[in-house]
């Protein structure tokens, strides 16, 4: 039981690489296991994770904050390209 | 006016305000940002009849800005010649050698509706501005649906296990910069 346990037993910064692993791409049952193990034990490591989804989530247009307005000449060029091209 | 002239037109008007403004959060710079815009156009013109109203105009130009962007992300990092980062000396910061998290940089539980924050959302773009190309361009890959991770590593020039580090690496600087400019003021 105690070298299944020291098997499973991964440290945090193995676990933020795993969480970013299990983001991207997914994980397999094993290393899903050695991560959800981690993470009931140490909540810091939730929080990275948790943290981590917020970010992604936020760097996506959606979330965007409205701050900026495209400038007239840009929106203008743009406008003639568009003109120029019906023929 | 022809009828995809049209569209283009409406697209314009509707999308372009929200597409200079994703691409200047992006990149900062404004010349940059209005080139880029340009370019999704450009394509859009060019592309015009693959696109037949499957997704929203809205998405669809957003999926060529974001390549745009990554393009743009890609030469300026090989334009720079960063190196390859030190990983293991680089996360010194955060862990101690055992792997356990340094009190300092402790992740913080995040508060909820954060989203709908307008100004999170603005001390996040702010980070964002300040993390290297390399590590933006990574995160910048997790929205490109399309593209594997593998394809985006051999872009990168860099092994897929460098991309998992090197995602870990952003978000860990990210967080670091949301709990100095946001979780400790409130």
């Amino acid at each position: 039981m105690n070298i299944l346990l020291k098997t499973l037993m991964i440290s945090c910064k193995e676990s933020t690489l795993l969480t970013e692993r299990k983001l991207s791409t997914g994980l397999g049952w094993y290393t899903r296991i050695k991560l959800s193990l981690h993470q009931r034990l140490c909540a810091y490591c939730k929080y990275y994770e948790d943290q981590s989804v917020l970010i992604d989530k936020a760097l996506q247009s959606d979330h965007a904050p409205v701050i900026y307005k495209i400038d007239a000449e840009t929106k203008q060029k743009i406008h003639q390209r568009i003109k120029s091209e019906q023929k | 006016m022809n009828t995809s002239s049209k569209q283009l037109e409406a697209l314009l008007e509707n999308h372009g305000d929200a597409l200079y403004n994703y691409a200047r959060l992006k990149v900062g710079d404004p010349d940059q940002a209005a080139d880029l815009v340009q370019d999704t156009f450009e394509a859009a013109i060019k592309g015009f009849h693959s696109f037949r109203g499957e997704s929203q105009g809205r998405t669809w130009l957003f999926g060529i800005l974001r390549n745009k962007i990554m393009d743009f992300y890609k030469a300026k990092y090989r334009e720079q010649g960063q190196g390859r980062q030190e990983e293991e000396e680089d996360l010194a910061q955060y862990f101690t050698p055992e792997g356990a998290w340094r009190p300092e940089a402790v992740p913080q539980p995040a508060t909820p509706h954060l989203l709908d924050q307008p100004e999170f959302l603005k001390t996040l773009y702010r980070c964002l501005d300040k993390l290297p190309n390399l590590w933006k361009s990574v995160l910048e890959g997790k929205f490109l649906l399309e593209k594997e991770t593998a394809d985006l590593c051999q872009d990168l020039d860099i092994s897929v296990t460098n991309y998992w580090q090197l995602s870990r690496r952003a978000k860990l600087a990210m967080q670091q910069c949301l709990q100095a400019n946001w979780f400790k003021m409130i």
